[in-house]
């Protein structure tokens, strides 16, 4: 087959190679070569061009060697598409870092379960003590006289003692069947499937000799896909292996042990619901059925969430987060912003969008804020941690993002340089004291007073016409 | 610029190619039997040192030519001084011929 010509030609290799040269040397550096590729062309054959004209790499490459001396390489970072640049590389290391998003993927991604809408979250004592969980003996109340639901399943989580991996949770048996998990190996979840395989803290061990986990997929890819595992110094048996996309609290949750809670025991509980009721019906139902059990008013207070809004509430934590930030810096936004003109708000608004980016995806990944979100039992300081973060990040993104564009030219958008302190500080009453900068391609002069005073603009830019070109022109 | 610039036996040979009267790169490639990616780079940096000049040929000329304009690179009063350290230093350089 004949491949595209055109490809291994001299000259496009020459025109090739000039892409690497310095933008401003390039057009001289390309006419020379192909002067010296028309001379080469009559003395030498097809082949030894080809060889003469690779070496306009090597050429180009060097000439990058003298040209990226530090102070070009500090004016090449004063730039927008530098700082974009930077931005963009910071997102890009925290997609890296996290392992290409799992948190995020599953914020955005359909749960994996079926029928997600009618599967719930329930909280006692409002959602306030949503962290605190309800208490063993009220989940098995709701089983016994609850109409409301089609069935209810607990659920705790911890790190393992040691701080180490794998993260592990205990479900009741019921837990997988209810959300309509399945799996890719091993038992499925139908019924009963698991009932007998209690390991939990409030299981009985006569009752349950075979002491059994189901492992997460890529956990259990990650220990040789054995049957039997070995977790803690004891060994278990593999009762099922989950799907891949499967996840539920964190996608980090790698061991599931199934062990219903005791009756004083706190624990997560989740639920799903019948089609004919409503949330509110539901919720008096499980309030009633507390307070004949002789629960006070406040432990009769019971709240249902979906589990699908659950989850998307690490979102709407960040969007809070950003319009506190937003209110905050507001009052200084119209004060401090220079004028706009289109490319300027363009450079400000992507910048901004990368760094609040930035910030959602370190929230939402480092801080485990999903698996807060949806949690009953895990330590109360992560979730107001989570929100901190988003609400501080999106201040510092707005404050920084806000400095950085006033220091910024309001022709060529690249870092002011050449800070001079101009005026006396003390004689603020006659005279104008403060800092002027300079946009290094010669556009403009800023000059920001040392104090900002109600008569007088807190910046002032002045244009410099051409004549102040000859000032500014580099060799 | 330095008092005494010590030049690499290629960036001698290449100078010295020059010194002889080859006056392009295509030219002392030819003349050296070097490649291009070591001519070029060499004759950049030679002409950073301020040991050889370029100018490019009159448009006028090699239009008259039906050709194109080339650029042509000659030994600068210090690189001339240079070149004579450098044969010192090199002796073998001595022999090379001057161009046709």
């Amino acid at each position: 087959m004949r491949g595209p010509v055109w490809l291994i030609r001299p000259a496009f290799l020459v025109r090739a190679a000039s892409l690497l040269v310095p933008a401003r040397r390039r057009e001289e550096w390309m006419r020379e070569w192909l002067t010296e590729l028309h001379y080469a062309r009559e003395h030498a054959g097809e082949a030894r061009l080809m060889a003469f004209a690779s070496g306009a790499f090597h050429d180009a490459v060097w000439q990058h060697r003298d040209f990226w001396t530090l102070d070009r390489i500090s004016q090449r970072a004063q730039s927008a598409l530098f700082c974009m640049a930077s931005i963009a590389a910071v997102v890009v290391l925290i997609v890296l870092a996290s392992g290409f998003l799992p948190m995020t993927r599953g914020v955005l991604m359909p749960l994996p379960y079926r029928d997600a809408a009618g599967i719930v979250t329930v909280a006692q004592s409002g959602t306030m003590a949503m962290r605190a969980g309800v208490s063993g003996q009220a989940v098995e109340l709701w089983r016994e006289n609850s109409v409301s639901f089609d069935d209810i399943a607990t659920y705790r989580w911890q790190v393992a003692p040691g701080g180490g991996a794998p993260l592990s949770a205990w479900v009741s048996p019921n837990f997988f069947h209810l959300l309509g998990a399945k799996t890719s190996g091993g038992r499925s979840f139908e019924g009963d499937a698991l009932a007998g395989c209690a390991a939990g803290p409030g299981a009985n061990p006569e009752a349950n000799p075979e002491q059994c986990v189901i492992l997460s997929y890529d956990f259990w890819r990650g220990v040789n896909g054995g049957s039997r595992i070995t977790l803690d110094g004891k060994t278990y048996r593999v009762m099922a292996v989950l799907d891949p996309g499967f996840w539920f609290l964190s996608p980090r949750i790698a061991v599931w042990r199934i062990g219903a809670p005791g009756p004083a025991e706190r624990t997560g509980v989740v639920a799903r619901v019948r089609r004919d009721f409503t949330k509110k019906e539901v919720e008096t139902e499980l309030g009633v059925i507390l307070r004949d059990a002789g629960m006070n008013e406040w432990e009769s207070m019971v709240e249902l969430t979906g589990v699908a809004t659950r989850v998307h509430s690490a979102l709407w934590s960040f969007a809070m987060g950003l319009g506190l930030a937003v209110i905050i810096i507001l009052p200084s936004l119209r004060v401090r912003m220079p004028s706009w003109n289109p490319r300027a708000a363009t450079f400000f608004a992507a910048k901004t969008a990368l760094l609040l980016a930035a910030v959602l995806l370190c929230g939402i990944e480092f801080t485990h804020a999903t698996s807060i979100t949806m949690l009953g039992g895990t330590d109360a300081l992560t979730e107001p941690l989570s929100t901190w973060l988003f609400m501080l990040g999106s201040m510092g993104v707005l404050v920084w993002s806000i400095a950085d564009q006033r220091r910024r030219c309001r022709v060529c958008l690249r870092r002011l340089g050449m800070v001079a302190h101009v005026g006396c500080p003390g004689c603020l009453l006659l005279n104008w004291a403060g800092t002027e900068l300079v946009c290094m391609e010669g556009h403009g002069m800023l000059h920001v007073p040392e104090m900002a005073a109600c008569w007088q603009e807190p910046d002032r830019w002045t244009s410099l016409d051409d004549s102040w070109q000859g000032l500014f022109e580099r060799s | 610029m330095p008092d005494e610039i010590k030049l690499t036996h290629t960036s001698a040979l290449i100078l010295q190619t020059l010194g002889a009267g080859y006056r392009y790169g295509f030219d002392v490639m030819e003349a050296t039997g070097l490649p291009s990616g070591t001519v070029y780079p060499a004759l950049r940096r030679l002409e950073q040192l301020g040991l050889i000049q370029s100018t490019w040929e009159k448009e006028s000329k090699a239009q008259a030519e039906q050709r194109p304009a080339r650029k042509y690179y000659k030994l600068t009063a210090p690189g001339e001084r240079t070149l004579a350290k450098a044969v010192q230093r090199y002796p073998l350089l001595q022999h090379m011929k001057g161009a046709s």
